[in-house]
This record gives structure tokens, sequence and C-alpha cells, in this order.
């Protein structure tokens, strides 16, 4: 890959006269939302091209909650921003792949819908909430100019100061009145994320992306904030791709987990199967390091090593150097997925059928 | 809001008085002394007194007999009483040389810094909305050479092609030859024509240092969040740039232009000199330089006294600008 490439990707993002056939497509499973496979993103540096997600795939099923979870710099905001189509340009291209978007009637790749057709798509069929309410907000803009901005983009029609206040009633915020002539510095944290919930489902989006909604709140504040989310994702039926790193918040929040590591999924099953069956020794170090009430330990347990180097990423399993269970198998190529179960996959090599008679290596 | 303005202009004027001292002081120990060069001048006269007897008797006439401190009070009585004085160059007061040679340059400056602002801005928004791109680094270059020309090389190339070559111009002054016998808009014609070169340095020496700041202010704006915010709401580039980065933009811009304010009062003493305008900026020198302190005192108490309230102002504006400035 080189920046020749990456000029070339610009080029046909910016593309004015794209036919729709080039990014209009059909949903593999019509009762999904949204579709991801074989997602790639990258990063052109200086220092060389980092590959943020590498063949990434998942479903994102309607109406329903789908938690991406991993480490700092694992590639899932990376993974959020190519769904909007915000990575920094020219920098980040979605260099491969499918992202499939479920408008009902007809689905969009979204990895090759140009950049004007896109315009259309973001803050009306999806949208996004972001994790620094302190920032995510015009300071020089009031809440209800930024709020109504979105109602007047996408609704067609002359938005109202009534509507945008209903917005906020909406969010739980009181003083709604009172509230739109605001600015955000005059709001705390949590009325802002609000606001924030309240912009990203003015117009009923079919996917909300919340990239670590609660990350910047306060314990009380963060369980008030999923509370507002879920009871309006089931009140507007959208379905919600929940970017976080929150254990907690998983268990609270999600139908289904997708777990990455350095830009691969490593393991994807339903809520359950990752809590109480995780295959990935990844996954298990996740499970491990959290705390738990009414446990008391001296330290909590870490996962030892670091991330390899996001440039030239090796051709074995990613996490081989860290991980407490390798057998010689693991020095071959990156481990291929495994179905579990209709839900349940994983990338380990210990979870493949093994032959010889005493292979059953017994992890955790 | 009031309160706040007060408080400012109580403070700036405790400044100004400790200002004014330090340029009475500067004045008095300058080594052009008015004084000594005018005694030996009349010292050299025929049957004249000797030159001691002539520097004593013009220090006593000049109020230079008395020590700093004194003299600064005796200065300040004045200037608060709204006596300037006579310039001691010019030989008239120093009110009316300075209004005399203000207005050009007054108009010269603002003409060129409107010109600056309506370039620079969009060109630096133009610049920062696609980064590394040709256009980039096309703007970004011709602000480096409008940085580095030096004015007098610049003005002089000016001269050469379109005075020398080109014919278009004349080579200096305010006025043409025949200036006296024109109509009123002819005259004006005239001299409009005549102020053309000096604004085209002024504007091209200074514009590319706010286009450079408009960039680097803008570049950072964009990778805001709340940028961010607006592009997944669907807003148009366009809309973006213009309703949401812009107004974060001016924030820093207004304390820029803001401090310039004072400079369209200081003239512009290379530009002048060079066309031979009579502006501040060449009656300055000439007073500063023939040692004349009533007139090289008001003229820089005077600029102090523009640059604090320039600063007060861009305070003010920061305020309009910027929701989350709170005056008080």
């Amino acid at each position: 890959m080189t920046r020749k490439e990456q000029m070339l990707l610009e080029k046909r993002r910016l593309a004015k006269k794209v036919p729709q056939s080039q990014y209009l497509t059909q949903m593999r499973d019509s009762r999904n939302a949204l579709e991801i496979e074989e997602l790639r993103t990258c990063f052109f540096t200086d220092a060389g091209v980092v590959q943020a997600s590498d063949g990434v795939s998942f479903d994102v099923p309607m109406g329903k909650t789908v938690a991406v979870v991993g480490e700092s710099g694992c590639g899932k905001s990376a993974m959020g921003l190519s769904v909007m189509q915000l990575l920094q340009r020219p920098q980040g291209q979605v260099v491969g792949g499918a992202i499939r978007l479920n408008l009902g009637d007809c689905a969009y790749d979204i990895a090759k819908t140009p950049e004007n057709v896109m315009e259309k798509l973001r803050g009306k069929a999806v949208s996004m909430i972001f994790q620094e309410p302190m920032t995510a907000l015009n300071p020089v803009m009031t809440i209800g100019k930024q709020l109504q901005e979105v109602l007047e983009l996408h609704e067609k029609k002359r938005a109202t100061k009534r509507h945008a206040i209903k917005l906020l009633d909406m969010v739980g915020i009181a003083n709604g009145k009172g509230v739109y002539e605001m600015y955000p510095h005059n709001l705390s944290g949590g009325m802002r994320q609000r606001v924030m919930i309240a912009m990203a489902l003015s117009c009923n989006p079919k996917l909300v992306i919340a990239d670590e909604p609660t990350t910047a709140l306060d314990v009380t504040v963060q369980a008030q904030i999923l509370e507002l989310l879920k009871s309006l994702k089931d009140k507007l039926g959208s379905a919600v791709l929940l970017i976080t790193h929150d254990l907690g918040v998983v268990a609270e929040m999600a139908d289904f987990v997708v777990v990455m590591y350095a830009g691969r999924v490593v393991e994807q099953g339903t809520v359950e199967e990752i809590f109480y069956q995780a295959a990935h020794p990844y996954t298990i170090g996740l499970m491990k390091s959290k705390p738990v009430v009414g446990r008391p330990v001296e330290s909590l347990y870490t996962i030892g090593g670091k991330v390899p180097n996001p440039i030239n990423m090796p051709d074995y399993c990613y996490f081989r150097d860290r991980c407490d269970t390798k057998t010689e198998d693991c020095d071959g190529q990156y481990p291929a997925q495994i179905q579990l179960s209709d839900t349940h996959i994983v990338s380990c090599y210990r979870a493949f059928p093994r032959e010889d008679a005493d292979g059953k290596h017994s992890g955790s | 809001m009031g309160k706040y303005i007060l408080k400012r202009l109580g403070i700036s004027v405790g400044i100004l008085l400790v200002v004014m001292f330090i340029i009475y002081a500067l004045l008095r120990s300058l080594p052009a002394s008015y004084v000594e060069t005018m005694a030996i001048q009349l010292s050299q006269a025929p049957g004249a007194k000797p030159y001691d007897v002539w520097v004593t008797q013009l220090n006593e006439q000049y109020g230079l007999n008395v020590g700093l401190v004194q003299g600064y009070f005796v200065q300040l009585k004045n200037l608060l009483t709204g006596n300037f004085g006579d310039s001691w160059k010019f030989a008239v007061p120093v009110t009316q040389k300075f209004s005399q040679v203000i207005g050009i340059s007054f108009v010269m400056g603002a003409i060129a810094l409107v010109l600056e602002i309506l370039i620079a801005v969009p060109l630096g928004i133009l610049a920062a909305s696609k980064q590394y791109s040709r256009r980039d680094y096309a703007i970004t270059a011709g602000a480096l050479i409008g940085i580095s020309l030096p004015t007098f090389f610049f003005a002089t190339v000016l001269k050469l092609v379109f005075s020398v070559k080109l014919g278009w111009f004349d080579l200096f002054g305010l006025v043409g030859r025949d200036y006296p016998n024109l109509s009123p808009w002819g005259k004006f014609w005239d001299m409009a024509a005549h102020l053309v070169l000096p604004i085209i340095t002024l504007v091209v020496v200074s514009v590319g240092s706010l286009m450079r700041h408009t960039r680097t202010n803008m570049l950072e704006v964009l990778q805001a969040d709340y940028i961010r915010t607006a592009r997944a709401k669907g807003l148009r580039n366009r809309r973006v740039i213009l309703n949401h980065a812009f107004r974060n933009t001016l924030i820093p811009l207004v304390t820029i232009i803001g401090g310039s304010l004072p400079g369209l009062f200081a003239g512009a003493l290379i530009t002048e000199t060079l066309f031979a305008i009579p502006g501040i900026g060449y009656t300055s020198y000439q007073a500063m330089v023939a040692g004349d302190i009533p007139f090289s005192m008001f003229y820089l108490t005077f600029l102090a006294a523009l640059t604090l309230l320039g600063n007060l102002l861009s305070d003010i504006l920061y305020a309009v600008v910027d929701p989350r400035v709170r005056l008080g």
C-alpha cells in the first residue's frame, strides 16, 4: 500500500457522479441492520501502514445491541468510524471488505458509498455518539441550534424550536426551554451526553454507534445514561453498536459481544457465551481482570506483555506471545475461525478439534 | 461588563503613566540632542556667544535644566492640561503637525489592513480545508514569500516594474505634477493612483503572517471533536467549515487583528520613506533623529495609549465571539 493507492482511494471517495449500482447491495440476512464482512481499514502513516481493522466480520441484528470490546488501540473505534466513513482522512481509509447497512427498502455498501451520498445517510440512517461529551459539542453554538441543525438537514421541513425542545424532553432534560438557549459550557458532562444522544436519535436512525458513551462520566451518571440509551433504543427500534472496554457496561447493555484484539475479531458470541463460556485466552484474561464485588484480592489479574507493533503484523496468532496456554500449534499461521455454536465463533488453535489421543488441552 | 471595562481602563491609565516615564527618560538620554545641535549652530555665527553659554541658555529655555523626574512631571502636567507644546523641529504646535500627517498614514494603513484580512482569512481557510493538497502548498509558499520579502526590496521591484518599465504609476510622491489644476475627482484619483504601489507593498509583506495564523488555527479547529460531530450529523464539508469551524477560528484571530489596530496610526516608516509619502512614520522618524522631545513624546504616548486600548478591545471582542469567556 503506497501513498499513490491512498490518493486513489481518496479520489474514489470524493467522486461526484457514481452510479447507484456501485454502492447499492443486498443484505445477506434481511433481519440484520448492519453486516460487516472482511472489513479492512488502514491508516497510512509516515512510519508505515497500520491495519486498524484486519478482516473484521460480524452482524448487528435489527433492534439488538452488539458490544465491541477490546483494549485501547485494538481498532474498535476505527471500526466504528469506518461505518460512519468518518475516519481521519486522507490518512485513514477503508481499503477492503463490505459494510452493508440495511435501510429496509434498500441496502448500502458503505465501504463503496461516495462522500456525497454518505452525507445523506449520516445522522439519518446511522448516527454516532462520541466518547467525550466535553468536546464533542461546538462550544460557540447554542444547544438548540446544534439540535435543530440535524432536523433541518434530514427531516426536510422547517424544524421548530418546539421540536428541538421535545427531543430534549425525550432524553430526560427537565428544563428543555432553558437548555435550548444554553451553550455547551453551561451544562454538566451527563447533560451534554444526553444532548448528544438526543442529536444522534433525532432522525430515528436504523443504527446508532455509541463509541464509549460513558467512559468520561462518573459512575452514577453512567448508569443513567445507559438506562436512557437502552429505553430509547427499544422505543425507536434502532440497533446499537456499542464500543466499550467496560465489561460492566457490556453485561448491562449487550445482546451480542465481539471481542477485538490488534485489529482482528478473536471471539464473538452472545453475551452469555462470552461471559460464561469464553473460549479465547484473551477473552478469558479480560474476564479474569475485572474486579468482582465481594471477592477480596491483593491485586487484579493482568495480561502480561504488550500488543505487537501494528506496522508489519506477523502471520501468526497476534496473542501468541502473551498467551498463558500456547501450544506448538500456535507457531503456525493466524488461526482460522471456528464455529462453536450458531452464534459463538472463536479464532484460536485451542478450539480446533483434535485428532490425537492426548490432544485435549485442558485450559482454564 | 461595565465594571470590568472601568477596571481595565484604570489599570491601563496606570500602565500608561509608567510607559510615559520610560519614554521621557529615553528621549532625554538620546545622543541626538536638539539643544546641542542648535547651540553649535548659534555659536558659529559671527560675534555670537560661546557654545557653553548657548547650551545653558537653551536648556533653560526648553525646560531641560531640571532632573528626569521633575521634567517628567512638568511634561505630564502639560499633557494633562491639553498643552502638548510646539514641535522643536517643525516649529509648529505638535497637534497641528500630527494632524497634518496622520490622515494619509491612517488611510494607507486602514486600506492595507482591510485588504490583508480580506485576502489572508479566506486563503488561510482554503489552505487548511485541504491540508497538503496542491492548493495548500501554493498558498503556504506564497505566504512564506510574502513574509520573507524585505519591504525595501519589494517596493523597489514594484517601482522598477510598474513605474519604470510599464510607466503606470509615478515613481514616488503623494500627488502628481498637475495636482493643483485637477478637478476634485481628478485630485482624488490622482492621490489614489499614487497610493497603489505603497499599499501593495504593505499588504504583500504583511499578509503572509495573518494567513499562516489563520491556516494553523483552522487546522487545529478542524481536528476538534465537535467538527467530527458536525460531520456525523451529515453536514456537507462546506457547511462544517463555514458554520462550525469558522467561528471557532475567529477567537485567536481577533487577538491578532485587535493587536494590529495601533499599527494603523504608527505609519509605515520604510514604505513611506521609499515612496516619499509625508505620513506619520516618516515624520516621527525625522523628529526622533532631530531629538524633538515634544513631538516624539506626544507620538509615542499616543501609540502606547492605542496599544492599551487595542488590548482592551480584543479582550472585549473575545467575549463577543466566544460565549465561554465571561468578563468580570
